[in-house]
Formats: C-alpha cells, structure tokens, sequence
C-alpha cells in the first residue's frame, strides 16, 4: 500500500530570498522578521531554511523563507540542495514559493547577477534585492535600479540590511498588491542543457548588462587588500593566527576573575541567608545542597563562556575566519581534509552541535562524515567549567616564562590535545581508506573585511546568555535534583557508620561504576557525577558539588567545592579526569545530532565506541604515567 | 620558464599542453604558474578526468573566459592553497584546482 502523504501550508504568500552566500540573505531576514538569526561574516552561515512573518502596511503578511546561498542552481552541497529543492517546489513539507526576493550583493554584480538569471528562467515571480548598496556608494559604484530592472526586465529595490529601515523599499514593494498578478517578460537569451554553455551564456548576458550601465570596471576593496597582505603572508599571517589563538586562552582567565568573584560571591550568600532563614527540614537541603551549591557552581562560569563568545564573534563578523581556513588548510590537507572542514570545527568550540550541522556545506561525503566524526574532540563551552574547576583547583595560579598564566597554559594545552586527538582521528582515517589520500576541493570564498558592530556582537552575546540560562535553568536543574534525590535516598540504616550518600542509590550506583573506571584513578563520586554528565557537560560539575556537599557532614556551605576536591584527589586523579574530559563521548544531544544529520545508528554509534575507547586509553595512560612520576 | 612548468607536469603526470591556445604570448599559462600580483584573462578551464565536476564548479565561482584574475597570495609551504580574486571576488583555491584554469594575457581581446 502507498502512504499518500498530504501536506497542509500555513496560508499567507511565500516569499524565499535567494542569492550567493554571504550577500546578506539572513540579515535581511532578520530586519524583515525581527528574528535573531546567527550572520556572520564567511559564506554558509546559514544551512537550513528558515522561516518569519512579515508583517505589511497594509495590515497582512507574507511568510518569508531565509535559504542557505548559493553560487549557482545546480548543487554542490547539501545546504545548496535545500535551496533548489525550495526552489523547484520539492522541498518537503513547503510550497514552491509565490515569489523569489533575489538579495544581490551590489558590490559584485557581475558574480550574483548570474543566479539572478537563471532564477528568472525557473519562472516564478521575481524581485531583485540590491543588498549593500551603502557599501556600494562608497566604493564609489553608482547603480541607477531602474536601468538595471529595465535590463534584466525584472523589478529592482535597493536594500542595506545592516541599517534600521534598510528595507523600507522592499517592504514598501511587497505591500503592492499588484506584485502578486505581475507577470514579466520572460524570454531566455539562452537556455542549453548543458551546464557549462548555460553559465558561460549567462556571463556574457551579465557582462553585456553591466557594459551598457557603465558598471564593468573592476572596483575591489582596496583596505581588504592591504589586510589580506599582511594576514595572508606565507609567514606573517600564521604567526598572527597563533597570537590572536593564544591570546583568547589568556584572557579567558585573567579577564574573568573579578565576575567570577562576584558571582561566587552571590552563591555563598543566598546559601548563607537560606542556612539561617529556613528550618532544618529534609528540603533545605535539597535546596542548598542541590540548587544553590549545584546551580551556583555552575553558573559561575558564564563570563569565561562569554569572553570566549566575545572572540568568535569577532573573528566571525570581521571575515577572518576564512582566511584562518586559508593559513591552515595545509595542515588539514596533511590529515586528508580541506580548509572547508575548519569553520564546521571552530563551531565545535562553542558547541558540537551547531559544528556538526556546518558540516552541510562540505560538498565532499566523504570529508563530511570524518568532520562530523572529530567535531566532538573540539572542546565546547559545556567542558569549560569542568577544565576550569580542575584547574583551580591543581595547577597554581603562577606565571611562568615571563608573565605567562600557567593556568592558561594549561588550558590552551587541554584544548590543544582535543586538536591533535581530531587530527590523529582523521589521519588514520585518511590512510586507512584509499579516499582519503584524493586531493579534496576548496573553493572557498574570502569575504571582505568588515568592522564588527557592537549591536550585532550585544545580541550574539545576550542569546548566549540566554541559551546558558536556559539550560541552567531547564536540564541543569532538573538533573542536579534528581541527584540530590538519588544521593540522599534510601536514608542511612540506623547506626551507620559511614556518610549517610553511601546507603543511598546514588552511592551504590558510584560505587557499582567505580569498578570500571577506578583503573583510570576515578573514585566513586567523580564515576557518579559523570552519569548526569551524558546529558550536559557541565552537570559534572553541580553533580560534584552535590555529592560532596551530602558528603561532608553537616557543613551546608555552597562553594566549597573546589578545596575539597584539592585536598581528597590525588594530582594523577585529575589529570586522569582532565584526560577524560578531552575525549569522552559525554553528550547525548550531540550523538543525537549526530543520528540526524547522518539519517542512521551507524555513525553515532560509530562516535560513541571510538570516542570512548580514546578517551579510556588515554586517561589510563595520563593516570598510570601520574602514578609512576609520584603524583599519585 | 619552460622547464618549471614541465617539472610540474611532470609530478602531476597529466598532459596539460593545449593546442588550441597558441595564438597568445604565453599560451600555455595557468593560474598556478601565474606569478603574485599580475594581472591575467581567463582563456577557459581545462577539464580534468578525475573530477569532471570541478570545471563546472570553478566556472560557478566566476573563472569564465575573459574575466580577469590575479593571485594574490600563495599558502606556505609550497605555495598551495593560493588566493586568487577574479572578478570582484576573492577565493582561495588548492593549486591543483588552480592548475586546470588556462590564462591569456590580459591585452588579449576576450
């Protein structure tokens, strides 16, 4: 029997804006819809379609599609293919839009005019955006729209996407009623089956256009040139990539200190205040050993998460990201991937999950799936409070060679390892399969620099905050109370001798663990905490806090965790968890992302095994090596 | 000169002498020879047998017959990747991505 499937479209016009990447579809979007959509300087940012409401004059609204960008209608990868499935009417779920809002960069017409024609040939009803215009002035490039509408027999409106009010001219277009009724003059100069002929066709068509508006001379960035001299330098510019690197690790430290304090600060006392406020009752523990002391451990580490934002925002909205692939592509071609695989990987370092989903834009499978295979070893937000707490914990707080933290030393090392684990991962990739050894694609665009915005930093910044609240506030909490439960029930036989946690379910369950992970120095608090860990990272952390707060007796104090671990692990102990931390396989969401993205069980499951194994062995040998040096 | 290029197509062992385009001073010329900051004209790709698709793919990014390129700076070591605006835009290109653009001189009529 064949499943007939029936799809229901919400009602209200479609509208898809389509163009080359990087020409400024989402923030277009994000004006139009008043959404916070992630922009970004570099091509395919964007990987799915997205969807807004745009809200009209004239009191209705259109539905409004934001697509991946792309260079041409016949794909490549597959955030492309998303486009033309949209495009030709496949994509599951939504209707052919009514109409194509075609966002050209007005800096490069000669490129982004090209898509503009063979979207014309598909038919549907069409507008051209000119996106940039402002930039476009500036450089001195004078586009009259109504020549150029006259020319590709198609309406033109001039937008600048990074301004309040730029798209009042579209949005004073769509709110015409008449555009849906419009029809255009629709005569192909050339239309060939063969993909060659049809853009060598198309590029004389655009050329043809741009002579009679007086717009072919060349008129590049000349401030993007004199920066690419000195950042592209065969030996200047990786040094500088080194620098910029080591620098953000520096001040992931010596920049957060004073809010860490505060927030510190803040814990300790509402623990304190809720101490002498509450009677002693069964849920004043709960509440200051499981929410205050578990949340409050946590949540402390916001600024270091934000100072590390703060960068990749940076390095983001500038352009230079792509230019960092560029300087590290041969290093990612020695292990059998292509400068193409770096943006997914950086992504990582915020999270595994939004760098997975990159992988979209790697036109190679095969590249693709080993990107998606060592994205987890990139270090994500979520291990930051674990290195962190660890680190303060054991590695004092000096400077060495001259005034450098060894604190962040040791970070950068701890992240540096996640680096070459994934490079030693894809090497062995690369010379156990023969297709790994081909010589991978690039092609890959280097925007012109821009100076960040502060307003679009503000906003990257605050949904950061928001998303970590949120996660705080939502699975963080709900774990660290389920733990308290489990660690606090059964309540002790009378008569016990030992600490009330070790009768309880969580105390057998630790000590049931233990046995598999004590030959990596772990005892049966840390083997516990790693359980809530599997779904989020930095439970690990409120879970330690959690366990040790039942554990100590009587001593209802937020905060102390860090003296406590010092005093009862051994050095071996933490550099054996540190170890872990870098390989393990400890989040579900990312092995769920992982099912999706790669449509099975295989390559989760693939992930999980590898990642374990690694991170087992490896820890074995940091705990062993520890022991034998005497660290233990 | 002469003896550069055939060391390189010696490596790559494929034959990209091309007949067709003798009637320029440099005629058989390709984006991964060209020397930093000059100014070229794409005279076409040339397809290769391993990848059939990166023709078509280059041609999509913009090196389409006449349209000018420069190389802007090389990778280290071994000069790969190189960065290659063409047109307006700005991309960097593995060099042997590079090697399949035929170039002309720039006076040449496109």
């Amino acid at each position: 029997m064949r499943e007939v499937k029936v799809h229901i479209h919400p009602t209200g016009p479609l509208v898809a804006l389509v163009g080359n990447p990087n020409c400024g579809k989402t923030t277009l979007f994000n004006l139009l819809t008043g959404s916070h959509q992630k922009v970004a300087n570099y091509a395919g940012v964007t990987v799915e379609r997205k969807e807004g409401k745009v809200h009209l004059a004239n009191g209705k609204f259109i539905r409004l599609l934001d697509l991946p960008g792309t260079y041409s209608l016949y794909p490549r990868s597959q955030d492309e293919r998303v486009t033309c499935n949209v495009l030709a009417g496949q994509a599951i779920g939504e209707k052919r839009p009514d109409l194509v809002a075609c966002v050209v960069d007005a800096t490069n017409l000669r490129r982004n005019l090209r898509l503009v024609l063979a979207v014309k040939r598909l038919g549907i009803p069409a507008v051209v955006v000119l996106n940039m215009s402002d930039v476009a002035a500036r450089r001195g490039l004078t586009i009259d729209p109504a020549a150029l509408s006259a020319e590709l027999g198609l309406p033109v409106v001039t937008s600048v996407g990074v301004k309040t009010g730029g798209a009042e001219a579209l949005l004073a277009w769509l709110s015409q009623d008449t555009w849906r009724e419009q029809t255009y003059s629709f005569e192909p100069a050339v239309e060939s089956d063969n993909e060659s002929q049809q853009t060598g066709a198309d590029h004389q068509v655009v050329q043809g256009i741009l002579k009679r508006l007086n717009l072919d001379q060349l008129v590049p960035d000349v401030l993007s040139d004199r920066l690419d001299r000195v950042l592209l330098h065969p030996v200047v510019g990786p040094m500088i990539l080194t620098v910029v690197l080591f620098l953000i690790f520096q001040a992931l430290f010596s920049w957060a200190t004073a809010p860490m304090e505060i927030i510190k600060g803040i814990t300790e006392w509402s623990a304190n205040q809720a101490l002498a406020a509450l009677p002693d009752a069964w849920w004043r523990s709960l509440l200051i050993d499981g929410v205050i002391a578990g949340l409050g451990g946590i949540v402390v580490f916001l600024p270091q998460i934000l100072i590390l934002f703060f960068f990749i925002l940076i390095l983001e909205e500038t352009g230079y990201l792509p230019r960092a692939a560029f300087l590290l592509d041969r290093i990612m071609g020695s292990v059998g991937l292509s400068g193409r695989s770096f943006i997914p990987l950086l992504s990582s370092f915020a999270c595994a999950i939004p760098g997975i989903m990159a992988a979209r834009t790697i036109p190679n499978a095969r590249d693709r799936m080993v990107t998606i295979l060592i994205a987890p070893l990139m270090t994500c937000s979520a291990r930051l409070p674990v290195y962190t707490l660890l680190i303060s914990a054991f590695i004092p707080n000096i400077r060495v060679w001259g005034g450098l933290a060894l604190q962040g030393l040791v970070m950068f090392a701890l992240y540096l390892a996640g680096i070459v684990g994934a490079m030693v991962v894809a090497w062995l990739l690369k010379i156990m399969t023969s297709s790994g050894r081909l010589v991978r694609p690039l092609m890959m665009e280097l925007p012109t620099y821009h100076l960040p915005t502060v307003r679009n930093i503000a906003i990257g910044l605050w949904q950061r905050v928001k998303i970590f609240m949120r996660r705080v506030g939502g699975i963080i909490l709900v774990l660290t109370i389920a733990l308290w439960f489990l660690a606090s029930f059964p309540a002790p036989p009378e008569g016990a001798t030992r600490q009330a946690i070790e009768y309880s379910m969580a105390g057998w369950l630790g000590h049931w663990l233990a046995m598999v992970f004590e030959p990596i120095g772990f005892n049966w608090q840390i083997s516990l905490a790693l359980v809530p860990g599997m779904a989020a990272r930095e439970v690990v952390v409120s879970a330690l806090g959690t366990v040790y707060a039942l554990s100590s007796a009587g001593e209802h104090t937020a905060e102390m965790i860090t003296p406590i671990i010092a005093q009862q692990w051994s050095t071996a102990t933490a550099l054996s968890l540190l170890t872990w931390f870098v390989f393990a396989p400890q989040c579900l969401s990312t092995l769920a992302t992982i099912k999706r993205e790669t449509g099975g069980w295989r390559m989760p499951l693939i992930t999980a095994g590898y990642l374990f194994a690694l991170a087992y062995g490896a820890s074995f040998v940091v705990y062993r090596c520890a022991v034998w040096v005497g660290l233990g | 000169m002469n003896f550069y290029r055939g060391q390189i197509a010696f490596k790559r062992g494929i034959q990209f002498f091309d007949v067709t385009s003798t009637r320029h001073t440099h005629p058989n010329m390709n984006l991964a020879e060209a020397p930093l900051n000059t100014t070229w004209r794409v005279l076409r790709i040339s397809p290769t047998e391993d990848s059939p698709e990166r023709a078509h793919h280059l041609e999509e990014i913009g090196f389409l017959p006449g349209e000018l390129v420069c190389v802007l700076a090389h990778g280290f070591p071994g000069q790969d990747p190189l960065v290659v605006r063409v047109g307006l835009s700005t991309f960097a290109l593995r060099r042997d991505e590079a090697l399949s653009v035929l170039l002309e001189t720039k006076d040449a009529d496109a």
